[in-house]
């Protein structure tokens, strides 16, 4: 008897009795609560990507060959590895036109997913004399060896097992490790302009010839370019246009707009989907509950008699939409981790854009936030399938359950 | 004071649009410790005045009284109490809860009121009284509809009430467990408590200390 004396006890036996009844209910609730968790896990790290990406693109403008803007949008978006070459001699245009106030260059090759290297990454070599792109980002300092044949690793590349990344068969000593861009520079590897030349030496050796080792020095593959605060923007693209031919220039800020448009397209479906599942969830739940209640008019009827008042009766019910809608969350929460952190990767490849997770607190506020309205969903439901039942007469709620 | 009194109680329904009067009666008294029975032919208005008498409906007109209060001045809160503790009703049929074990449903109306519940010995010699006491911790679905009956008897004997009113209690029940039952209400009714039972039986009418017969929602005297 002790177990009955509270709500919650006479709630538990009565979903411990019925228990396909039971699961069907909690069922309703997990999917609200897993659509709840995952939606807003997914929202938030598509909204805390874009921000990262915003924050750590430090160039205005991107200057790449003429035939290589996907290219080079696919190694800023998505980290595919790519490379592509233009002439050195933009370098020294750029930065000669009114309202530039920095310019710096990048060298990018590859790497290659067999026993010679690490993995297949993207190479970047940078200038780390006139770099204002790379070098404010690394999160974690390892050495000072940067400048002589250390790597600066991006968030996602994992180094080998004694802390060094392997290329062509060489390993080198990993000097810095970036934070998290949720950009493909996270899957992306750093270094100078020195380091590059042993790495396309070996490159060269094993029969890999992204370009003649002895005559790189003429070639870039992206100038990146930063404007002054007053600088018009427009002109500087009209001066580098009519002073070089072959280039194609990306402004980051439209490149980032184009993100953000097909962003919002994705997070209009997850909204869309999260409250049609969470309607839908809400409807199943009442009209479970209200089935069921119907069904156990006698028992409502029999609880009267025995001198159960319709408050009372409100709170039975209450206890059990509390415990299913409660328990179901929990469920829904388990299923929502066990999706959104191990299938991390798979989502931002998925997707195709800027997908960091958020701080941890946040995930535990959208868990926790899962669960409350899942269990708001319960006990709503639960006691709007109730009110009906005790606001008629014992006579004819008995009768009807007979 | 009366512990049950009615006053001008009227209770009518609509039936295809006419209305029908179920229960009319002319004053109503019970005193402690009296077992009134009450005959009456199916659809007499019968269950329905049980009802009445019990606040689970609501009458079209008058009132009833428990130890001099109406019923319509209290709250639900307050009826319910008066379900709880003073007034047990037995209803026809079985009214017992699936979920629970024949102990648990037996005890439930103190896990509703929230009062201690009677000692372990009470409930077994109210359960042995009425020959169940080997099926307290089985579940309703195991036990036969007799058993059944007898289970919601005993919530309703468990403790002591001021009044019991009971549906056709024996309708179920074999001579044996009807003249067993029987005899219960009669030692209750000895011992203070007054007790209204609604009987097609006639072979138990003798138990009672008066006899009321129902007739087109009317009350008289047998």
């Amino acid at each position: 008897m002790a177990d009955l004396k509270t709500g919650t006890g006479f709630g538990l036996k009565n979903i411990r009795k019925r228990p396909y009844r039971s699961l069907c209910l909690v069922l309703a609730a997990t999917i609200s609560s897993y659509a709840l968790f995952t939606g807003l896990s997914l929202k938030a790290s598509l909204d805390n990507g874009i921000e990262r990406m915003q924050e750590r693109m430090g160039a205005d403008l991107m200057v790449v060959p003429e035939e290589s803007e996907a290219d080079a949008r696919n190694v800023l978006l998505t980290g595919e590895p790519e490379f592509f070459y233009m002439d050195r001699e933009i370098v020294e245009t750029a930065g000669k036109i009114e309202g530039v106030e920095l310019v710096t260059e990048q060298f990018y090759f590859t790497s290659l997913s067999s026993d010679c290297c690490s993995t297949r990454v993207q190479l970047i070599a940078y200038d780390p004399d006139s770099d204002f792109v790379i070098t404010p980002w690394i999160d974690e300092k390892i050495t000072d060896e940067v400048s002589k044949g250390g790597i600066v690793i991006g968030s996602e590349v994992t180094p080998l097992s004694d802390g060094n990344v392997k290329f062509y068969g060489t390993e080198y000593p990993v000097a810095g490790k970036l934070g998290a861009t949720a950009t493909g520079l996270d899957q992306s590897v750093f270094m100078t302009r020195e380091t590059m030349h042993f790495i396309l030496e070996d490159a060269s050796a094993k029969g890999y010839q992204f370009l003649n080792p002895e005559d790189d020095s003429g070639l870039v593959s992206t100038v990146l370019i930063r404007v002054s605060g007053d600088a018009d923007i427009t002109f500087i693209e009209k001066e580098l246009y009519r002073n070089s031919s072959g280039i194609r220039i990306i402004e980051t800020d439209k490149l980032i707009d184009d993100v953000k448009t097909k962003l919002g397209s994705v997070q209009n479906v997850i909204k869309l989907t999260l409250l049609v599942l969470l309607i839908i969830s809400f409807v199943t739940m009442i009209l479970f509950f209200s089935v069921i209640f119907h069904e156990r008019k006698k028992e409502f009827a029999v609880l009267r008699i025995l001198g159960a008042s319709g408050s009372r009766i409100c709170r039975f019910s209450l206890a059990e939409g509390i415990i299913i809608g409660s328990g179901g969350g929990l469920v829904g929460l388990v299923f929502g981790i066990l999706t959104v952190f191990p299938f991390n990767k798979y989502i931002e490849y998925s997707l195709e854009l800027p997908y960091l997770m958020p701080e941890i607190r946040l995930i535990v506020l959208f868990g926790a936030l899962g669960v409350l309205v899942t269990t708001a969903f319960g006990s709503l439901s639960s006691f709007l399938a109730t009110l009906s039942l005790t606001r008629a007469e014992t006579y004819y709620t008995m009768r009807a359950g007979e | 004071m009366s512990l049950l009194k009615t006053e001008a109680l009227v209770k009518e329904y609509k039936r295809r649009g006419k209305t029908f009067r179920a229960v009319d009666l002319t004053d109503l008294q019970i005193e402690p410790g009296e077992f009134v029975m009450i005959e009456g032919e199916s659809g007499s208005g019968k269950t329905t005045l049980l009802n009445l008498l019990t606040g689970l409906t609501e009458p079209t007109s008058g009132k009833v009284y428990i130890d001099g209060i109406s019923l319509s001045d209290m709250s639900d809160r307050e009826i319910s109490e008066v379900r709880n503790r003073k007034v047990k009703y037995i209803p026809q049929g079985d009214s017992l809860l699936t979920n629970l074990t024949i102990r648990e449903n037996i005890l439930f109306p103190y896990v509703i009121s929230g009062h201690k519940p009677p000692s372990e010995e009470r409930l077994k010699a109210v359960a042995s009284s009425l020959g169940i006491e080997e099926l307290l911790d089985e579940y309703p679905a195991e036990l036969s509809g007799g058993e059944m009956r007898r289970a919601t008897i005993a919530r309703a004997f468990i403790d002591s009430p001021e009044l019991i009113i009971a549906d056709e209690p024996t309708g179920s029940l074999d001579s044996l467990n009807t003249s067993r039952v029987m005899s219960i209400f009669r030692q209750i009714a000895d011992n203070g408590t007054a007790v209204i039972v609604v009987t097609h039986q006639k072979e138990t009418l003798g138990f009672a200390s008066r006899v009321l017969k129902m007739e087109l929602g009317k009350l008289s005297p047998v």
